[in-house]
Order: structure tokens, then C-alpha cells, then sequence
């Protein structure tokens, strides 16, 4: 019962279930002897057999077993090949995913054997200048003036009046208070976007530095916001970022193995798409 | 599976030659020190293709994918999906099964014999009927490492999970970038119960000195086990914590006080997980553990992703049994347990604060994202098995799941250190995945005006407890002019996740014991939008936030960016012990099943929500007279 539980959760059940329908369309089909294909079973292989079994059962197989252990084999092997024959392997993602694996890992494992010098890592490091760019940082101070006033955007613009006439009140005086930080140092854009949307970022990422400006909106309300340090982006020492130098290097040797594994193999096929416009 | 795992082994240890240890800063050294502390997220419960189950449902992502895609770096995964974070995260746990480290190194091998290759060929076909098996096998107590693997060669097998346990912590040292990024050495603690069911922890060091072996279910039966294993081989410079998770699936042993094999705990065993356990996974893509209705807890919003069935009542019963939850299965009782033992044993065992995280078996940490899910196991990166379409006729798919959490930590800065301390105080929180910004704190005399000071947290901080602390009245009596009478006053502040849906609500969960019994109440404390609570009801009116789940849009004109709100407890009574804790939720939005739905252009299934509210769960702030 529990076996056949087992069974009907197993996907290659489905798989078989699909399969049965096509394969019985097919099994009364063709029977021309002479096209029959050969199995052979050496010597070698029954050895195998035999060691094999012997393992599972603590003795060598008798006649008779030997004879069910290649009967078994050679039912195998016809269905095997019967499969293979009639593209099953094809409609089944399992299967195929898993023969792609494979072979995409017997690819890789060859191409990462040898380890790079630091020659060849620095050149590395010259082309993915963009990669191991780091990104402009902003430091800076806001006021905010929260969405629930009843003209937030125009407290903040009066504000703003007053802090550029440098008379009254300081930024500490105004607005509203802020659940985080008054003061944020070397955030990067997705960082300040992080804390207070995307629009607010670009907008605080195009400030020049020193004078209070705004208002801008946030996610939360309305903010004055002074720009005290923008820090240009800048290439980091190859020392610095040799690691990930190293590890993009590796990366790097796996992608050119199967790009070059698929090159080679694709040379071998012709490759149609018939793709039909869709209105 | 031999040339497969050779390959797999190969690339593991590169990205870890080079590391050298990572020194450690001492606390300050960044720049972003803050005695107010930061906000930090973070997903301590990652598997990657080490775990095997992870490896069994086809993932092939490593540590270092893990590492990459944590922080922000897209990869791409065994089938074929390429995906990223739209926010990288500050700290990871890569939380892979203890049970299976060794697992990869023995079978790469060339030593094998016919029995050992068998079993590891057998781990390159992905099947639910050798994972079930597996699983058969590990339920059976006392648990046995790996039979078909180690049975004749036990020594090679305990060799090879050291190795395994080397790579990953030289993964993590390496991928530790003080100020930046921070990585910490773990892994998971994973007895299974049956029914696939689990009694499960992950385990967590401060920093690079760690026992040079993992404590799987292999070598501790139980979790005292595992807690006296630890705290006896984790000595000096190691530090370590544990953190529960899927209390939901314990089939009520989370906080029966039984160990797996249904021994009681002694009173020394409390104490040891008290100091083992300081926080407690509530939400992740297994579902929320957080409260069962009618299971103790009385709101409706305990019902949120659900993962199994809570067991029947029959006659006001809790029918318990293997397969459903009853009501020890479930944090908030496991919190109403503590006060009752507090009274025994004279200190409070279960006092634990909360976070959340995805136990993702993809590698993919973090991405909680309800839009870009793509499942949390390779089996299910199809929409169609995931809304359970792929069969005739359709099944329930995994529809129950739901892409995780986060852990949220205030913490002085970016470092282990920091991070490690703010877990053992609970300043912590949990979320269903969104970045909700969650302030919580209580004192005793935090004035309305407080809201509107520019120095308010300075003045929290100074004059009260932050979330995960203990506010205590007789000491406060010593020191301030707290009267009898006085009760105390929390600050709630919640700003909303600048990338998800406005802010709707705030509730407060308080639970306390009388008469030896427990009880609770759940309180709508602040409703955005100008609403107050229905006084006969307690909840917030409807808002009219809506979802056309037609196309996932939200009204953006309903709800609020932030709500924070000063509450006093109108029952409170100083003589009895509580707890108070927070959940914040969102407006509506689409649940990741209505996203799938849409792509595949079909109608959202009727057996789950087409809608959700992500929220935050506050860590707890107990009282004690």
C-alpha cells in the first residue's frame, strides 16, 4: 500500500503514465529484423555483474540469478534504448535538465583546474574597471516636514526662506521629528532610494554640496536636504579587490567553458526557428 | 554524482583560498556607529546546494553564489532563472543541514564502495521518493549518521563533515566585510519528526572561533544535547546562539517543555536554553508561527499564512496529533508559558524576541519580494507547480508557502560584534518579508510630547527599554518617582517600506497569566488615515485601501508613510507579569499566488488569499514587578 503510495507521488510515474499512450502507438509498429540493433554483453560486463551482486547479497550469484542479472540488464538496455529511440528523455525536464548538468559540469570541472597569476588577474581587473567601480557617496543632513501637516511641501519651502536668510531658527528647530537619522554619511543611491524612494534619491544624487535645497518627497513627507560631502567614484588599488578579482576570474573560466563546449557543439547542428507572429 | 560533486568541491574552497582571517573590528571602528542605533536586515536561515535537500531538489548554488546573491549580485540557478535582490542585505546566516556536511566530500571520494555509490548517485536524481525515504530514515530515533554512507567507514565520514564545516567558515570570514556586509558562521541543528514534521535550530557563532566540528542530530538526540555539546566546546573567545524556527511543524513540542524523545525538562535545562535560545524565527516560507486562533490567541489576523491545519478542538479539546498545530506550537503561547514559569522557577526561560527569515533551499537569501517569487526550492521555480496546475487534476501545489521573512536588528553598526549583541539584548524584529521601519520602546514617564522632540530617541533610549528588554518596577521605584498607581507608556514609531504598500495599522499583543491562566488581548492602537478604533470592537474601520487583482495595483491614496503613537495599557496592574508586543501591517497588496495567476493568465486560486497585508512583528517588552 505504502509502496504504492510512493509510486503515484513519484513524478516518473506521471512521466511513464504519458508515455504509455505514445509507446503503445508505437509497439505494434515496426519488427523488421533487419534493422534490428545489437546487444552484447561481454565477459567484463558480467563480472561486473556478478561483483556487484555479490556485494548486495554476500555471495556470488548462482546460475540461475546470473541468468535473471542479465536478463534484467538486457530488458533494461532494450528499454533504454527504446526511450532514447523515441525521444522520451525529451519531454521529460527532468531528465533533461540533469543530462545538461552533467555535462555542463564535466565542462567546468576541466576549465578550473589551473589557478591565475597575478598577470593575468590584473588584466582581468583593467576590464571589469566598470564591476569593481565604487559608486558616488553622499553625505547628508535633512529636515522633514511629514505628509500628515496640512501643507507640508509649503512649511518646508518657508523653512527653506529661513535657513537661506540665515536669520531664526536652526534645522534642529524645524520640522518634524524623523524616525532614523537626521544625518546620513556615504550612502550610495540604492541606499538613499533604501530609505527613502527612488525619486528622492536621484534628486538628493544631483545636489551640489553646502546650501540647504528642496523640498523633495519621500516615501514619509516632504524634506530640506544640505549636501555636506559628495565623494566622487573612484577604481579601487587591484590589492584591494584582488580576492574578488579572483573569484569573478573563476566565474569568468566557467562561462568561457561552456560558451566555447557550446560553440563547438552547435557547429554540428543546423538551427531553425520557425516562430509564428503573434497579432 | 562522483564527477558532479568533484566539480562542486573544486569550486567551493577557491573563493576561501585566499581568505585570510578576517580581523575583526573592535566596537566603533565604523563609520556608521551609532549609539541609537541601525537598521539592519538580514536572513539567517539560507540553504544552499550543501544542504541536502537543497541538492536532492536540484540546486547547485554554492556558498559563494549564496554569498554574492546576498549581497546584491545576481546569479543564476540550476534552472535557469537569473535573479537579484532589489535590495542587498546587511548580514546573512548560511544555515546549511548539519546532518549533510560531510555528505559532498565522502561521496567525491574515489574510495567508494558499491553501497556508498549507490546512495551518492542516487543524490543526482532529483526525486521526492529518495527525499522521502531520506527523511523516513531520519526520523527513526536513536538518529544514525547517514547508514549506506558511513556504516562502514564512520571515521572518514566524521573527517569530511569537518572539512565541510572548515569551507564554511572560511566562507564566511571571507564574505565578512566589517561596516559593510556581515557574514556569520552557522549552520542548522535538524532532527525531523514525523509527518514532515521538525524540532529544528539554527545555530549562530559571534565570530571566527567556533568549535572545529558542527553538532548535528547525529551527535546530540536532543536539543539539551545539542545546548550542552555546545556550551561545553564553545569556551573562550566562541560564543554562540540558537534560534528555533517552524514552531508550527513541532507538532506541539516547541513549548511543551519535552524534549523530542517526550522527556520533561529539569529546572537546569530551563536555564539552559534561556541562555542558549534569546531569539525565535516566527515567519518564514514555511508559514507563521506566530499564534493559532482559537489555539490560545482570539485575533483573526493569526490566521496569515498558515502553513499546516491547527489541530480540531472537540469539546473545547485540543485534538493533538502529528500533522496539525496545537496550541505549544506557536511563539505567542510560548511567551504566555514563560510567565507561568517565571513563577516556579523564579526567572522567565521563554523570554524571547523575535525575527524572521526565508529558509530559502535556493540560495537565494533574502528575496522575499511577493512579485518576483520564484520559489524557495528548485522543484518549484514553475508558476504552474507552484499554484499546483501541472497535474489533472490540479492539486494544492504550494500554495501554503509564501517566499519568507526578514530579520530586522538595531545594532551600533555593521559588524558581527554589534549584530551578535543586539540578537542576545532581542532588539530585533520580524517581518513577513517587507522593510517596515519598526521603533518600539516603554518607560515610565514618556510624555505625548515626546512625539514631536527632535531628541525623542536620545530620551528613549535614556529614560526607557528598547524592544527585546525588560522594563521592571521595583527598580525604577529605587531610582525614579515612579508611584504605585503609575503605568507605563510605549512608543510605537513605524515608517513603511519605501518600495511596498502604505502603512495601515498598528496592534499591540499583550499577554499575561492569571490564576495560572493565561490570557491576552489585541489591541488596534493607531490606524492611519485619520481613523481611531471602534470602541466596541477595538479595530481600525476600514480604510478602503482595495487591490484590482486584475494587475496587483494598490490604492497609494489610502494608508500612511509612518504612524507613531504613544499607548498606556488601560488594564494595567502592576503585581502581574506581561508581555507587550507590536504588529504593524500594511494595506493589501497581492499575494505572490495572484502574481503567478496573472502571469500565467489565469484566475487566482481559490484556496489560497488573493490578497495579503505584509506586516512587522515587534520583538516583546515584558514587565516584571
Amino acid at each position: 500500500m505504502r509502496t504504492w503510495k510512493k509510486i503515484f507521488r513519484d513524478p516518473i510515474f506521471h512521466f511513464s503514465l504519458l508515455g504509455g499512450a505514445l509507446f503503445m502507438a508505437d509497439f505494434y509498429a515496426s519488427e523488421t529484423p533487419s534493422e534490428r540493433q545489437s546487444i552484447e554483453i561481454d565477459q567484463a560486463q558480467i563480472e561486473w555483474m556478478k561483483s556487484a551482486s555479490k556485494k548486495e547479497i554476500g555471495r556470488l550469484p548462482g546460475d540461475r540469478e546470473l541468468e535473471n542479472l542479465i536478463d534484467n540488464f538486457v530488458r533494461e538496455e532494450v528499454y533504454f534504448r527504446e526511450a532514447l529511440a523515441m525521444g522520451l528523455e525529451r519531454d521529460d525536464v527532468i531528465v533533461r535538465r540533469r543530462l545538461v548538468q552533467k555535462l555542463r559540469f564535466l565542462v567546468e570541472d576541466v576549465a578550473t583546474v589551473q589557478t591565475p597569476g597575478d598577470e593575468e588577474l590584473r588584466r582581468l581587473f583593467d576590464q571589469l574597471r566598470e564591476y569593481f567601480l565604487e559608486p558616488e557617496r553622499f553625505s547628508f543632513s535633512h529636515i522633514y516636514f511629514r505628509h500628515s501637516r496640512e501643507d507640508a511641501r509649503g512649511d518646508a519651502q518657508k523653512s527653506l526662506v529661513q535657513l537661506k536668510g540665515g536669520k531664526g531658527k536652526t534645522p534642529k528647530q524645524l520640522g518634524d521629528p524623523f524616525m532614523m537619522r537626521y544625518h546620513y554619511a556615504n550612502q550610495n543611491q540604492p541606499q538613499i532610494a533604501e530609505s527613502f524612494g527612488g525619486d528622492f534619491a536621484a534628486q538628493v544624487a544631483s545636489l551640489a554640496p553646502g546650501q540647504w535645497h528642496g523640498p523633495f518627497q519621500s516615501a514619509y513627507g516632504w524634506h530640506l536636504v544640505k549636501l555636506s560631502e559628495k565623494r566622487d567614484s573612484y577604481t579601487p588599488a587591484f590589492d584591494d579587490v584582488k580576492e574578488s578579482v579572483m573569484a569573478q576570474w573563476y566565474q569568468q573560466q566557467r562561462e568561457k567553458a561552456n560558451d566555447e563546449a557550446f560553440e563547438r557543439l552547435q557547429k554540428t547542428y543546423q538551427i531553425k526557428i520557425h516562430q509564428t507572429q503573434e497579432s | 554524482m562522483t564527477k558532479m560533486l568533484a566539480a562542486i568541491s573544486i569550486l567551493l574552497p577557491l573563493s576561501v583560498l585566499s581568505a585570510d582571517s578576517t580581523a575583526e573590528l573592535t566596537e566603533g571602528l565604523t563609520g556608521e556607529f551609532s549609539e541609537t542605533r541601525n537598521l539592519y536586515f538580514g536572513d539567517t536561515h539560507v540553504h544552499t546546494s550543501l544542504s541536502f535537500d537543497a541538492y536532492l531538489f536540484g540546486n547547485r548554488s554554492g556558498l559563494e553564489d549564496a554569498y554574492r546573491f546576498a549581497k546584491g549580485e545576481a546569479i543564476t540557478l540550476a534552472t535557469g532563472n537569473t535573479t537579484q535582490l532589489s535590495t542587498p542585505l546587511d548580514f546573512v546566516v548560511m544555515a546549511d543541514h548539519a546532518e549533510s556536511f560531510g555528505l559532498f566530500e565522502t561521496c567525491s571520494r574515489d574510495t567508494l564502495n558499491e553501497k556508498q555509490r549507490k546512495y551518492c548517485t542516487a543524490f543526482d536524481t532529483p526525486s521526492m521518493t529518495f527525499f522521502l525515504q531520506l527523511r523516513n530514515e531520519g526520523v527513526q530515533r536513536p538518529p544514525k549518521r547517514l547508514p549506506s554512507l558511513c556504516e562502514d567507514d564512520m571515521a572518514t565520514c566524521l573527517t569530511d563533515s569537518r572539512t565541510t564545516w572548515d569551507k564554511v567558515r572560511a566562507a564566511a570570514d571571507a564574505h565578512n566585510e566589517p561596516g559593510q556586509f556581515t557574514a556569520f558562521s552557522g549552520y542548522e541543528y535538524s532532527p525531523p519528526l514525523k509527518k514532515r514534521g521538525k524540532i529544528h535550530r539554527n545555530v549562530i557563532f559571534r565570530n571566527s572561533t567556533t568549535p572545529d566540528r558542527v553538532v548535528s542530530a547525529f551527535d546530540a538526540e536532543t536539543v539539551l544535547d545539542l545546548w550542552k555539546t555546545l556550551e561545553a566546546e564553545c569556551t573562550g573567545e566562541c560564543e554562540f546562539l540558537t534560534i528555533p524556527h517552524n514552531m508550527n511543524k513541532t507538532w506541539d513540542i516547541a513549548y511543551s517543555g519535552k524534549t523530542i524523545d517526550g522527556d520533561s525538562y529539569e529546572d537546569k535545562d530551563w536555564g539552559l536554553r534561556r541562555r542558549s535560545e534569546p531569539l525565535a524565527e516566527i515567519f518564514q516560507i514555511k508559514g507563521s508561527s506566530e499564534c493559532g486562533y482559537d489555539l490560545g490567541a482570539s485575533d483573526e489576523e493569526c490566521h496569515f499564512e498558515r502553513l499546516v491545519p491547527l489541530c480540531p478542538k472537540v469539546d473545547g479539546e485540543i485534538q493533538l496529533a502529528p500533522g496539525c498545530s496545537g496550541r505549544l506550537s506557536f511563539a505567542r503561547e510560548g511567551l504566555k508559558e514563560g510567565l507561568k514559569l517565571e513563577r516556579t522557577l523564579g526567572f522567565n526561560p521563554l523570554q524571547f524576541g523575535f525575527i524572521g527569515s526565508t529558509d530559502t533551499h535556493n540560495s537565494t537569501a533574502g528575496a522575499t519580494e511577493e512579485f518576483s517569487y520564484i520559489g524557495a526550492s528548485t522543484h518549484e521555480a514553475s508558476a504552474k507547480v507552484r499554484l499546483g496546475l501541472n497535474t489533472v487534476p490540479k492539486n494544492k501545489g504550494k500554495l501554503n508557502r509564501n517566499p519568507g521573512g526578514l530579520a530586522a536588528v538595531w545594532a551600533t553598526e555593521n559588524t558581527r560584534d554589534a549584530i551578535f549583541d543586539s540578537m542576545q539584548r532581542r532588539e530585533t524584529y520580524a517581518t513577513s518579508g517587507t522593510r517596515i521601519k519598526l521603533r518600539f520602546f516603554a518607560g515610565w514617564h514618556f510624555e505625548q510630547a515626546l512625539l514631536e522632540d527632535s531628541q525623542w530617541l536620545d530620551k528613549a533610549y535614556r529614560d526607557g527599554v528598547p524592544m527585546g528588554d525588560v522594563l521592571a518596577h521595583t527598580k525604577q521605584k529605587e531610582n525614579t518617582n515612579v508611584a504605585p498607581e503609575d503605568a507605563p507608556e510605549f512608543l510605537i514609531w513605524a515608517l513603511k517600506d519605501a518600495k511596498s504598500s502604505n502603512l495601515q495599522r498598528v496592534q499591540m499583543i499583550k499577554g499575561w497569566v492569571e490564576n495560572g491562566e493565561s490570557k491576552e488581548s489585541v489591541f488596534d492602537i493607531a490606524c492611519a488615515d485619520g481613523l481611531s478604533p471602534d470602541a466596541a470592537t477595538g479595530r481600525c474601520p476600514d480604510n478602503g485601501a482595495r487591490v484590482d487583482i486584475a494587475n496587483c495595483t494598490v490604492s497609494s491614496d489610502r494608508g500612511a508613510g509612518e504612524i507613531k503613537t504613544r499607548w498606556r495599557d488601560p488594564d494595567f496592574n502592576a503585581d502581574q507579569s506581561a508581555f507587550y508586543y507590536i504588529r504593524v501591517l500594511e494595506n493589501p497588496s497581492c499575494r505572490w499566488s495572484t502574481f503567478d495567476a496573472i502571469s500565467l493568465g489565469v484566475a487566482p486560486p481559490d484556496d489560497a488569499p488573493a490578497t495579503i497585508q505584509e506586516r512587522a512583528w515587534s520583538s516583546p517588552i515584558w514587565y516584571t514587578p
